[in-house]
């Protein structure tokens, strides 16, 4: 097959794909309405409308999917815990829509509700028993969420959703101890929602006690609060001897190239891969040690 | 004039169910796009976005990403439980399901961008958040898949 047959035959296939979808759901098929503006905080419900024959044809197609996929490698890389789905970001739209920015006007996290909803803790009793611990695992915010592709690519399971807060790590953690889960490098970066409760960033350290690599990133941008994180952050390599800190407000500054969107904190491409690097050099140095 | 949540629904729906069928497969497209949008619209920041476009297409991807793992999963054990002899899914050819089953999401990003949305490199990466280099690598990598996967 030369490569215009090649591209032939890929178009061909999208196309069979795409048709074979069907047609959109109308707007308030979506359940929009249920939800509102005024309820942003509520996780979105999943929405069916198969019918059951339709249903059945979809049981049937979605098998050999499926099978095509069960040796892929880069499922590999993903958390077999339930995952909440993560928002797109302004720093996940490359360059298009850089007026997207976590609201600076989260002083600090009491105020924002925890993304990780009851219903979502459910690692512990979904799991299968053979499931095993995570590692390396890396949680944080919207701005690692930015690099989540590049920290995949280098092997680390990623765990970043927007505006995530301490609290929800909180809850994660909890559950993925609860569940045996936790492996041996946690990786924490947040800091975009402001500055955490002291007793929530200790309870997270006593869900993580056990694990023996615990990194806390700085955060890098002007925030209000960026003195006050930074100096927590660094008080909890001093308090916890799991605990190492990856400078993430100093090493910023060193990223060449195209680094971060227009606010100055989210990253982009090469921004991206850069913090993704910063991550594993820590990481490999800990070992070293 | 700004579009409503409904007008920039009804623009890029059926670009985004199509792009939804790519990454995880047509059984599982409409509960992409329907996850992924009301994701987006419902999080802090939609108000502010104003390229709609790209910002549904970038959170598709993520969606897809997170959901990826529970949904090979799943689909898996559904594919046990019906057997391999019985499938005939919706008049698609079985080696297209199964070429485009073997890419990663990244990678199905990549070759809907580069085939159907006739992106450029530069364009693609710009969408996916990835360097060029990294997106020519994507690029080489599912073509090389495909080229396997659909001979």
């Amino acid at each position: 097959m030369n490569a215009d047959e090649l591209d032939g035959e890929i178009r061909r296939a999208l196309t069979e794909i795409g048709d074979a979808a069907g047609i959109a759901p109308r707007f308030d098929q979506l359940r929009i309405d249920e939800l509102g503006k005024s309820s942003r905080q509520l996780r979105p419900r999943r929405h069916r409308r198969l019918t059951l024959m339709t249903a059945t044809v979809v049981v049937i197609g979605a098998g050999l999917w499926a099978l095509a996929q069960v040796a892929q490698p880069d499922d590999a890389l993903v958390s077999t815990a339930p995952i909440t789905p993560a928002p797109a970001t302004a720093a996940d739209i490359g360059t298009e829509p850089p007026s997207v920015v976590a609201d600076p006007s989260l002083p600090t996290q009491s105020t924002v509700p925890a993304t990780w909803t009851d219903s979502t803790l459910q690692p512990a009793t979904s799991m299968s028993p053979h499931e095993s611990p995570i590692a390396p695992l890396a949680i944080g915010d919207s701005i690692m969420l930015g690099a989540a592709f590049a920290l995949e690519e280098l092997g680390l399971v990623v765990e970043a959703e927007e505006t995530q807060t301490f609290e929800d790590v909180l809850r994660l953690t909890g559950a993925l101890k609860q569940s045996g889960r936790l492996g041996d490098v946690v990786v924490i970066g947040l800091g975009m929602t402001g500055i955490p409760d002291a007793a929530a960033v200790e309870q997270i350290m006593a869900n993580l006690d056990e694990v023996p690599n615990v990194f806390f990133l700085t955060f890098a941008g002007d925030r209000p609060w960026l003195t006050a994180y930074n100096e927590l952050v660094r008080t909890l390599a001093g308090r916890h001897q799991n605990v190492k800190v990856i400078d993430w407000a100093t090493k910023a500054g060193d990223c060449t190239g195209d680094c971060f969107a227009a606010d100055g904190l989210h990253l982009v491409a090469e921004g991206r891969e850069y913090y993704a690097r910063i991550v594993m050099e820590a990481i490999a140095a800990r070992s070293a040690d | 004039m700004s579009l409503t949540d409904e007008e920039v629904y009804a623009k890029y729906a059926d670009e985004l169910l199509r792009f939804a069928a790519t990454l995880v497969g047509p059984s599982g497209a409409e509960d992409l796009l329907s996850s992924s949008v009301l994701k987006a619209m419902t999080s802090p920041g939609w108000d502010a976005v104003t390229a709609h476009r790209a910002y549904l297409y970038r959170a598709m991807v993520n969606e897809a990403r997170q959901l990826n793992r529970a949904t090979t999963r799943r689909l898996a054990r559904e594919a046990r439980a019906v057997g391999p002899e019985e499938f005939a899914p919706f008049g698609l050819r079985t080696e297209v399901l199964a070429a485009i089953g073997e890419l990663s999401v990244q990678q199905r990003a990549v070759i809907f961008m580069t085939y159907w949305l006739e992106y450029s490199i530069e364009e693609v990466a710009d969408s996916l958040g990835l360097s060029q280099r990294t997106t020519e690598r994507r690029l080489e990598s599912a073509r090389t898949t495909l080229r396997g996967a659909l001979l």
